[in-house]
């Protein structure tokens, strides 16, 4: 059975799916776990870019950072994605270090006319260097920023100025729901922005929820992706309490099955 | 907010809310920071974190995330840092067998297929 999904790869997922070689429509790559990666390594991601599209996602762009643009990282990003032929390249809108300081988390943005104009001037240097477009995706917000601009405008905007589309990450709208109370299906009804491809995952439903993508989709969340035309990519992500490859194709296959 | 005023804020948040200790809501980016730190380490150095032993490997983790903010810290690249952290703490000076531990990783790092 062709899953409509396709997997965010992990290094434990390799082999397996080497081996099997399963109907899977893309795979999505972290820049981040494969950079470093060993020559060996990087051979078996020449072997899976032969069978599936590649969609490239990075999460060290730091597109909304106050810290200049690190010219050596976009140039390892752009031999990667030479490399490979990546169907699309993504990362975040958001931001990580400040004066070299580095989080691990995805930080917020203030939602003003300026940050919108931080932001869109370094996209498109950003995007003028790896002579792409950069998808940007909805990070999880779990506190309140400053500035009266709503969310999806701001993704609205940037596609309007730069040209970039938005990387959506439905179970992020969820967790946002969460904490600041944002609807989801808001911010899908007012988005104009095209969307490169779609995230889904699955989070724990405790208190003060995270985006740990630790579990399949929630019904809610594929009932948001039922909102998303069939044509755009969708990618499932999961890191912790990761379940072994065998275990992971049945369940995306059921998953379509609910969806469709 | 002018660009000033835009990095003033992400000073201020990164201190505030990443470094910070803290509880609640307040402390969300901080356990973030932490946990993902512990997934990542925890992963790629298992013997190292249980021949430290888990309540010193989280100690540790901590630590360098409060006192010495790694350049680049995500994925394999944190391990690195960690490691030649590890090699400047006190609390290890008297463990022999553990600072072989590390210095044996940070040389298993320098071959070709160290990572993955």
């Amino acid at each position: 059975m062709t899953a409509r999904m396709g997997i965010s790869l992990r290094h434990d997922w390799v082999d397996s799916l080497l081996t099997t070689q399963p109907p899977l429509p893309a795979l999505e790559v972290i820049f981040e776990q494969w950079v470093f990666a060993s020559d060996t390594a990087l051979g078996h991601l020449d072997q899976l870019r032969e069978r599936y599209p590649v969609l490239l996602h990075c999460l060290s762009m730091n597109i909304g950072s106050s810290d200049p643009l690190d010219r050596h990282y976009f140039e390892q990003v752009r031999t990667f994605a030479d490399r490979f032929a990546v169907s699309a390249v993504s990362d975040h809108l958001s931001w990580r270090s400040i004066d070299g300081a580095w989080s691990l988390s995805l930080l917020p943005l203030p939602r003003t006319e300026e940050t919108l104009a931080h932001v869109a001037g370094r996209l498109s240097e950003a995007q003028a260097f790896l002579d792409r477009t950069i998808a940007l995706e909805n990070i999880s917000q779990y506190l309140p920023v400053p500035g009266d601009i709503p969310f999806v405008e701001m993704f609205n905007e940037l596609h309007r100025r730069c040209g970039a589309p938005i990387h959506l990450d439905l179970n992020n709208l969820l967790v946002t729901e969460r904490w600041l109370g944002e609807s989801p299906g808001a911010f899908l009804e007012a988005l104009r922005a095209d969307v490169a491809w779609v995230h889904v995952a699955g989070h724990k439903d405790v208190p003060l929820p995270v985006d740990d993508h630790s579990r399949m989709p929630s019904a809610a969340c594929m009932k948001l992706l039922a909102r998303v035309p069939p044509s755009v990519p969708v990618i499932l992500e999961w890191d912790r309490e990761r379940p072994a490859f065998r275990e992971l194709l049945p369940a995306i296959s059921r998953e379509r099955v609910a969806h469709v | 907010m002018s660009e000033t005023e835009l990095h003033a804020w992400q000073a201020r948040f990164f201190s505030d809310r990443v470094r910070t200790p803290s509880s609640g809501a307040d402390g969300v980016y901080f356990r973030e920071q932490v946990f993902g730190a512990l997934d990542v380490l925890s992963e790629a150095l298992p013997e190292l974190r249980d021949a430290l032993g888990e309540p010193n490997f989280r100690f540790f983790v901590r630590e360098l995330l409060t006192e010495a903010q790694p350049h680049d810290a995500f994925g394999t690249t944190l391990v690195e840092p960690f490691l030649w952290f590890l090699l400047t703490r006190p609390e290890l000076s008297a463990h022999p067998q553990q600072l072989q531990l590390v210095r044996d990783s940070i040389e298993h790092l320098r071959t070709p297929d160290a990572y993955v």
